[in-house]
């Protein structure tokens, strides 16, 4: 099978770099798992904290400002092609309502969640909290603790529909997905909106879980239109419906312009010669070998397994990667897990053209990109999407620019 | 008798502090028991949890072996819901040769132990797990019990029996009056408030921190902390207790339990400030790999889950001023006689497996102070939670789904038709590996004394399964929240402490899918959530 270019990888930067590769006119395939981290996004996405404080030897360092404006544009031009509204800009910060009720500053957010321009406070003096009765992947009271302390007046509702008392039946089935697909029903809908109706008291907003549809997107506006107030949601413990959405749309997008998706496919192995990829095999094609003029590698961090960890080292699985990471496994880890641990810095490092490096010699068609990359805290430095988005954008221009030369 | 006044206090929360605070109440002796966290926190819940049969004991020190075998025994009875009877086995290895074997299983039956010689097939039969390699195993009546359930169990009982128990209530003084010691001052840790407490006895039962209790009388105790690492595999690989037949060495033992099997212990002396804040070693955790994948070569390919390590009493003799010649067995000291001081008692040393008989000699010396004439029966009357046939239990509550029904049982015996499981609602899992349900967990926070979410995980293996507190943490934080344990921001501050506890025991083994888990919890509460996990004092 030969493509311009094979992505390995089937999350947020494999998909970008796919799309933008397409849109150029590069034919490619995507080799997707399956799972990937916005299957726990968070419904917003972080660039970089402060890009002025990263250090030397991150992946965004490498971005000319021309580079990381330009590719925020296009990043933003993308989602909204892909059908995915989303809310802010690359030069204005807002805020996104956490499930705990913090408010954490975002570069983009998904349509429909609670956000605010405000570090201190919501857009709203009075809100109606409505979960769905023994959801237990979200709890009202959290945010209204938080709410309240923000000087937002808040109600709380439990509600069941006759669907979700079935589902109720099965202990381990109360599920943000399952639940979200009970809402595909234009009749919940219609019945969730009657009892919003009766609820909501002076609420100038209702805020529900991210769980408002799984093959429908525009059910918060829907019962907006129904109920006359505003309808806002809130994310939930994984899955995260909003995030498995945003995965489909960019896929829809990434083929529509032509692109391959293979989906529940994995590479597992790869042949490198004289500084350079010559094909990779999968799980599922052993006999027929991928060829293609350029490799991208996206296959995330540890969680993804992009890179693993040993008892003392961190290897990249399919290609051997040089990988950076601390010697001594002591020092990989401090008390805090919440504060963003040393080892999430470890990754595949590359030369300053994202080119993958074994035995510290550049290879020449392989290109790496995304959480995989060495040199960056995703918690710490809030730079996640960021890191996902412009080193994906990045390579695709590059190869981009090199098929134009020849 | 005068408010706050009792016969006996009890300074410790641990087994042998509850097993007192039992045999005394069963006694019709009125007791307070004071703990300074919760219940089962020190060297109880630091473990195997091996319901040993002695025969790891029985070439090298015969009396703590009769002495395990016979607790083994009375266990199985008494707390049957905290034991499971998986067998043992000793194995002898190429490296260890068969020479110990013979003079093992002679000490094994010396002492009363049921040890029987078998060949390598039939060990391999009864163990498909253990090493192949295998020359000689001897099948003894080893077993696990779980520490945490066996002092829930214990404490339930003496407040039944009536009991005072403070859990997060910590010594600071002991009053003294002429040479004589007739009650503690104390800091309720959950309120701030002050309280004092009389009694004409008070038992030092503090494990390793026993040494402090006895300073505030100006006596010493000759202390050896002992460190012991163990660590927890993700599955139960092995069914039978699998031991090496040699001499007792390090990391020599894997223990199935619940859910999960754990190898252990090294050894170690350490400093007493180590004690409050024992971590694993990189070392430690290779060592017990190591010796542990000569017991089980397949764990080299089992996750770990998490590394923990306790705190060993040890107790030099009092004629011995080196401190070199140490006691494992029982340590009772009647202050009176030892150091001139009435109304202090200090039970020290032993070993989990002999916690009851500490007990029942402690209450012994307390009846004869307090001249009362009353026999011990902790040996035959059952703990609750053993007192009904499991059988007859799961008829009881067949209503409940069934793998709830039967965790909770397995945890609770017949305690488990207590828990309300009518409403639908309740119904649902709040922890899925360990199949803890809403109402499991709400029982638990309502009649168990708990204060926060490592109680609650002490009662009920929340976050103790494979995902080590992944979506179950949060769940039960929002649970106890609702059921109004504490306040919704205290909530979040419990489930960071919470997440942060269950972090301390996942680096030192932190690789592999031990990793990937973390950084799951990483991105999900700290990036999605925006918990910062700021650290709090307790």
């Amino acid at each position: 099978m030969k493509f311009d270019s094979v992505i390995i990888g089937g999350g947020l930067s494999a998909l970008m770099c796919g799309i933008a590769l397409q849109r150029n006119g590069i034919s490619s395939a995507i080799i997707s798992s399956g799972q990937s981290a916005l299957h726990f996004s968070s419904g917003a996405m972080f660039l970089a904290k402060d890009r002025a404080l990263l250090k030397e030897g991150h992946p965004l360092k490498g971005l000319s400002d021309k580079e990381f404006s330009s590719f925020q544009d296009e990043a933003l031009d993308i989602l909204q092609k892909a059908g995915i509204s989303m809310h802010g800009a690359s030069d204005s910060r807002h805020f996104i309502l956490s499930p705990m009720g913090k408010l954490i500053p975002a570069w983009l957010s998904l349509e429909g969640y609670l956000s605010s321009d405000d570090a201190t406070k919501i857009p709203y003096s009075n809100v109606l909290i409505a979960n769905a009765e023994n959801f237990l992947d979200f709890y009202t009271i959290f945010l209204i603790e938080s709410l309240s302390s923000m000087g937002t007046k808040c109600k709380s509702i439990e509600f069941s529909l006759p669907d979700i008392e079935k589902k109720r039946e099965n202990p381990t089935e109360m599920r943000s997905s399952n639940i979200a697909r009970i809402f595909d029903k234009e009749e919940n809908i219609m019945a969730l909106a009657e009892i919003l109706k009766r609820e909501k008291g002076e609420a100038q907003c209702i805020i529900l879980p991210a769980f408002l549809g799984f093959d429908t997107k525009n059910n918060a506006k829907r019962l907006e239109e129904l109920c006359g107030v505003d309808i806002k949601v809130v994310g939930t413990l994984p899955p995260s419906v909003p995030g498995i959405q945003m995965q489909q749309s960019l896929r829809k997008y990434y083929e529509s312009l032509g692109g391959e998706y293979l989906l529940g496919d994995q590479a597992v192995e790869a042949e490198i010669e004289n500084g350079k990829v010559n094909w990779i095999k999968t799980k599922n094609h052993t006999d027929i070998a991928f060829k293609a003029k350029n490799y991208i590698l996206a296959t995330g961090s540890f969680f993804s397994q992009g890179i693993v960890a040993l008892n003392g080292s961190v290897k990249e699985p399919l290609f051997g990667l040089d990988t950076a990471y601390c010697e001594k496994r002591g020092d990989w880890y401090t008390d805090n897990l919440l504060e963003g641990q040393p080892f999430e810095e470890f990754g595949v490092v590359t030369d300053a053209n994202l080119k993958g490096l074994k035995d510290r010699q550049s290879i020449d068609n392989l290109y790496v990109v995304g959480s995989i990359l060495a040199g960056h805290n995703a918690i710490k430095d809030g730079c996640g999407a960021g890191v996902a988005v412009l080193t994906a954008l990045k390579v695709a221009h590059s190869i981009s620019q090199e098929d134009e030369r020849e | 008798m005068p408010a706050n006044s009792y016969d006996v206090i009890i300074i410790g929360g641990g087994a042998t502090g509850a097993g007192v605070a039992r045999d005394c109440s069963l006694r019709g002796i009125k007791v307070l028991l004071l703990e300074r966290f919760d219940i089962a926190t020190g060297a109880t819940g630091r473990n195997h949890g091996l319901l040993h049969s002695g025969a790891r004991y029985a070439v090298t020190d015969q009396e703590s072996a009769t002495e395990c075998i016979r607790e083994n025994m009375i266990l199985r009875r008494i707390a049957s819901h905290c034991v499971d009877d998986t067998s043992g086995l000793f194995i002898s290895l190429p490296e260890d040769g068969i020479e110990f074997q013979d003079k093992f299983v002679e000490a094994c039956l010396k002492a009363g132990i049921q040890a029987e010689k078998i060949d390598r097939k039939q060990a391999l039969l009864m163990e498909p797990v253990a090493n192949p390699e295998l020359i000689g195993a001897v099948k003894v009546p080893d077993g696990s019990v779980d520490p945490f359930r066996l002092t829930t169990a214990n404490v339930l009982d003496a407040v039944a029996h009536g009991a005072e128990v403070h859990t997060y209530c910590e010594v600071n003084e002991l009053i003294i009056e002429q040479g004589r010691v007739v009650g503690v001052k104390c800091i309720d840790k959950k309120s701030g408030e002050k309280r004092e407490f009389r009694s004409q006895i008070v038992v030092n039962a503090g494990g390793i921190w026993g040494h402090l209790i006895a300073k505030k009388a100006g006596i010493t105790v000759n202390m050896l902390p002992a460190k012991g690492s163990l660590l927890i595999f993700g599955h139960r690989v092995n069914n039978v207790v699998l031991n090496r037949c040699r001499k007792p060495a390090d990391a020599d033992i894997l223990v199935p339990g619940d859910t999960i099997c754990l190898i252990g212990t090294t050894s170690s002396k350490v400093p007493f400030e180590e004690c409050d804040n024992m971590r694993v070693t990189t070392q430690e955790v290779d060592l017990l790999l190591r010796e542990g994948t000569k017991l089980a070569p397949s764990l080299a390919n089992t996750r770990i889950l998490r590394a923990y390590a306790g705190v060993r009493p040890l107790v030099a003799s009092d004629d011995d001023p080196s401190g070199r010649s140490v006691s494992r067995g029982i340590v009772v000291l009647d202050h009176a006689k030892r150091d001139g001081v009435e109304g202090f008692i200090t039970i020290t040393g032993g070993k989990l497996m002999t916690y009851r008989l500490m007990g029942e000699w402690t209450t012994d010396l307390i009846c004869k102070k307090l001249n009362i004439n009353k026999a011990c029966t902790t040996h035959t009357e059952a703990l609750p939670g053993s007192r009904k046939d499991e059988r007859k239990v799961a008829k009881n509550i067949i209503s409940v789904p069934t793998l709830p029904r039967q965790a909770s049982i397995y945890r609770h015996g017949e305690y488990a038709e207590k828990i309300d499981a009518s409403k639908a609602q309740d119904r649902s899992l709040i922890c899925e590996c360990e199949g803890v349900s809403v109402a499991e967990a709400k029982w638990a926070i309502n009649s168990l004394e708990v204060g926060n979410l490592v109680d609650l995980r002490r009662r009920t293996r929340v976050g103790m399964g494979t995902c080590q507190g992944e979506l179950c943490a949060c769940r039960a934080a929002g649970l106890m929240a609702s059921s109004g344990k504490y306040c919704a921001k205290r909530a979040k501050e419990d489930l960071s402490n919470f997440i942060n506890e269950r972090w301390k025991g996942m680096y030192p083994v932190a690789w592999g899918d031990t990793l990937r888990e973390a950084q799951f919890s990483m991105w999900l509460y700290g990036a999605v959530c925006g918990l910062d996990g700021k650290l709090r004092k307790e």
